[in-house]
């Protein structure tokens, strides 16, 4: 879907027609799910009723949107991490042994060794390399959008992006 | 971004991770939030005439009763 047919979409949903919400709901659910999953320690079942939230949430603000101001897209994983970080405050401390390994099991067993570190270094780093590496390598977002959903500047998020690859990096190299 | 043989096959793997479909969901809360609730019993007011007819109804037999009752 092409930016123009995402607003014409978005006009017809803040008309009343609630169907074509769906087709946001279609291309948003996956990215915003995986999203608010690795911001929740990889619990995947609070994530999935927290992206239902958050979309229904999104269907009553979205008079509010402003595409001058930012994507649709944007717009909705700021609400996204606003819940996941609420959430995250609910909740107590997760032990680093209690965090799942989430990757898909790959054939060799070298690799899913590799896969189980690296999934629980991604749940230890720094929140916000954590949040930048989520969003703009896990999610594909550009440092700009990405930049504007942390409220800082894209020079800052490729550091952190960086900062993160190199502890991550590091931490198969350690283990 | 360069290529990462380390991380790249990782990273992959995480943007494949399984995730539910919400939008029957999502869909069914809009709709039932924007469907005003009915009363759990609905309330259907009884015709002036006939409540009036059935109070006489009721007069008449209460005075039955008592005469019944004294002879």
């Amino acid at each position: 879907m092409t930016e123009a047919d995402e607003l014409e979409v978005i006009r017809r949903v803040v008309d009343g027609d609630i169907e074509a919400f769906e087709r946001l709901v279609v291309l948003y659910q996956d990215s915003l799910q995986r999203m608010i999953a690795t911001l929740l320690h990889d619990e995947r079942r609070l994530a999935e009723d927290i992206a239902q939230t958050v979309l229904v949430e999104a269907f009553h603000r979205l008079a509010d949107f402003d595409p001058d101001r930012s994507r649709f897209s944007t717009w909705l994983f700021m609400i996204g991490r606003s819940r996941a970080l609420n959430a995250l405050r609910k909740k107590r401390p997760v032990l680093l042994a209690e965090i799942p390994e989430t990757s898909a099991p790959p054939n060799d067993t070298s690799n899913a060794e590799t896969y189980a570190l690296l999934d629980r270094a991604l749940q230890q780093l720094p929140p916000k390399q954590k949040r930048a590496f989520t969003l703009v390598v896990l999610e594909g977002l550009s440092y700009e959008d990405a930049s504007c959903i942390e409220a800082t500047t894209p020079g800052t998020m490729k550091s952190r992006v960086s900062r993160a690859r190199e502890f991550l990096r590091a931490s198969i190299q350690t283990d | 971004m360069n290529h990462d043989p380390i991380l790249d096959p990782w990273i992959q793997q995480r943007r494949e991770i399984p995730t539910a479909d919400l939008t029957s969901k999502v869909l069914k809360a809009l709709h039932e939030e924007s469907t005003p609730k009915l009363p759990l019993r609905p309330v259907t007011p009884i015709p002036r005439p006939l409540a009036a007819a059935g109070c006489l109804a009721a007069g008449i037999g209460k005075v039955i009763l008592i005469y019944q009752a004294a002879f």
